[in-house]
């Protein structure tokens, strides 16, 4: 008897459970894996370029805290290291425009 | 990417966006050059006029380009200085062309800016291997020999990638201060006040990320030209 019912309940797990999975998912979508992705790749990104360019300007001001007079030739690779860290993020902002472009 | 209306759409069944952008920035580029060497041709060309003119902005940007290319590509660079300046003016020319309303910006287009890219990728292996001969292999190998055959690939890669990120940093700065102003222009309240600012952004954006490529390419030139480590 035991046996029977837990055969039972197996056989009915097994036949509902892909019917769970589906409409957890949303009714069968694909689209969500990739907005997901291309809001994580700028947000990522975001996160990345903000820090760099935080411990950049902090060293530059630092340096011109220090020697004042050197505040026009500490200012110029600030600008560029700037510049160059942004770009950082702009690869990601690419992703995610691609990615967008994937789904609509 | 939906363009708003102006003249390089109209002209789109005739002429592609590309080339007719391209080709408006190449005539203002070319006229401000004509111009500005009149006033060079005159009898007393040298002596430089007064007030602010045109000559005078562009003697002053490329006396900043000269002495960063005499520190980063050292006693060589007339050589090199007529392809940086052409590259950094014609890109600075469209950049702020793309901020006019009404033009459109031949550097939003990733073709244009592939170009520029290819560009410089061939002025800086051209410089290596014009200096180095054969010997500007020994730059790709590395600091020591048995690390080579790891280390050729790698710089491969790095010089390829050089090309990528020239043309995604420029592609991507001018597409997205487009993409910002249209998105703030959305909101009703916002639009009034926000687009001010990023356009003012954007301005800077533009003149920065102009200096930006030819200073790069100042330094990739300098790269291949030093010794091997």
């Amino acid at each position: 008897m035991r046996v029977l019912s837990t055969l039972v309940v197996a056989t009915l797990v097994l036949t509902l459970a892909p019917d769970l999975a589906w409409a957890a998912e949303g009714g069968g979508s694909s689209g969500w894996g990739i907005a997901l992705g291309a809001g994580l790749a700028m947000g990522l990104a975001g996160l990345g370029c903000g820090l760099g360019q935080g411990f950049a300007t902090s060293g530059a001001v630092q340096g011109i805290a220090r020697n004042p007079g050197a505040a026009g030739t500490i200012q110029t690779p600030m600008i560029i290291g700037l510049a160059l860290i942004e770009s950082i993020s702009l690869y990601g902002f690419v992703i995610a425009i691609l990615l967008w472009n994937l789904i609509s | 990417m939906s363009h708003p209306l102006h003249l390089f759409h109209m002209l789109e069944p005739y002429l592609p966006m590309t080339l007719a952008t391209m080709l408006a920035c190449l005539g203002v580029t070319l006229l401000v050059a004509f111009s500005v060497n009149r006033g060079l041709q005159s009898s007393d060309g040298v002596i430089p006029e007064g007030r602010l003119t045109l000559r005078n902005l562009l003697e002053l940007m490329l006396e900043g380009m000269v002495s960063l290319a005499r520190q980063t590509i050292g006693p060589d660079w007339p050589r090199w200085m007529p392809l940086i300046g052409t590259i950094g003016f014609f890109i600075l020319v469209s950049n702020l062309m793309g901020l006019v309303p009404g033009l459109a910006n031949p550097t939003s287009f990733i073709e244009t800016n592939l170009a520029w890219a290819c560009l410089a990728f061939g002025a800086f292996n051209y410089a290596g291997f014009h200096k180095h001969g054969w010997g500007y292999i020994k730059h790709f190998l590395g600091p020591v020999p048995w690390l080579a055959p790891l280390m050729f690939p790698l710089e491969v890669i790095q010089s390829l990638a050089r090309v990528l990120s020239l043309t995604v940093r420029l592609t991507a700065n001018m597409f997205a201060d487009h993409t910002l102003v249209a998105v703030f222009l959305g909101f009703p309240v916002i639009s009034l006040f926000v687009p001010w600012l990023v356009m003012g952004l954007g301005l800077f954006v533009a003149i920065l990320q102009a200096f930006i490529f030819a200073f790069l390419t100042m330094i990739y030139i300098g790269l291949a030209l030093e010794e091997a480590h």
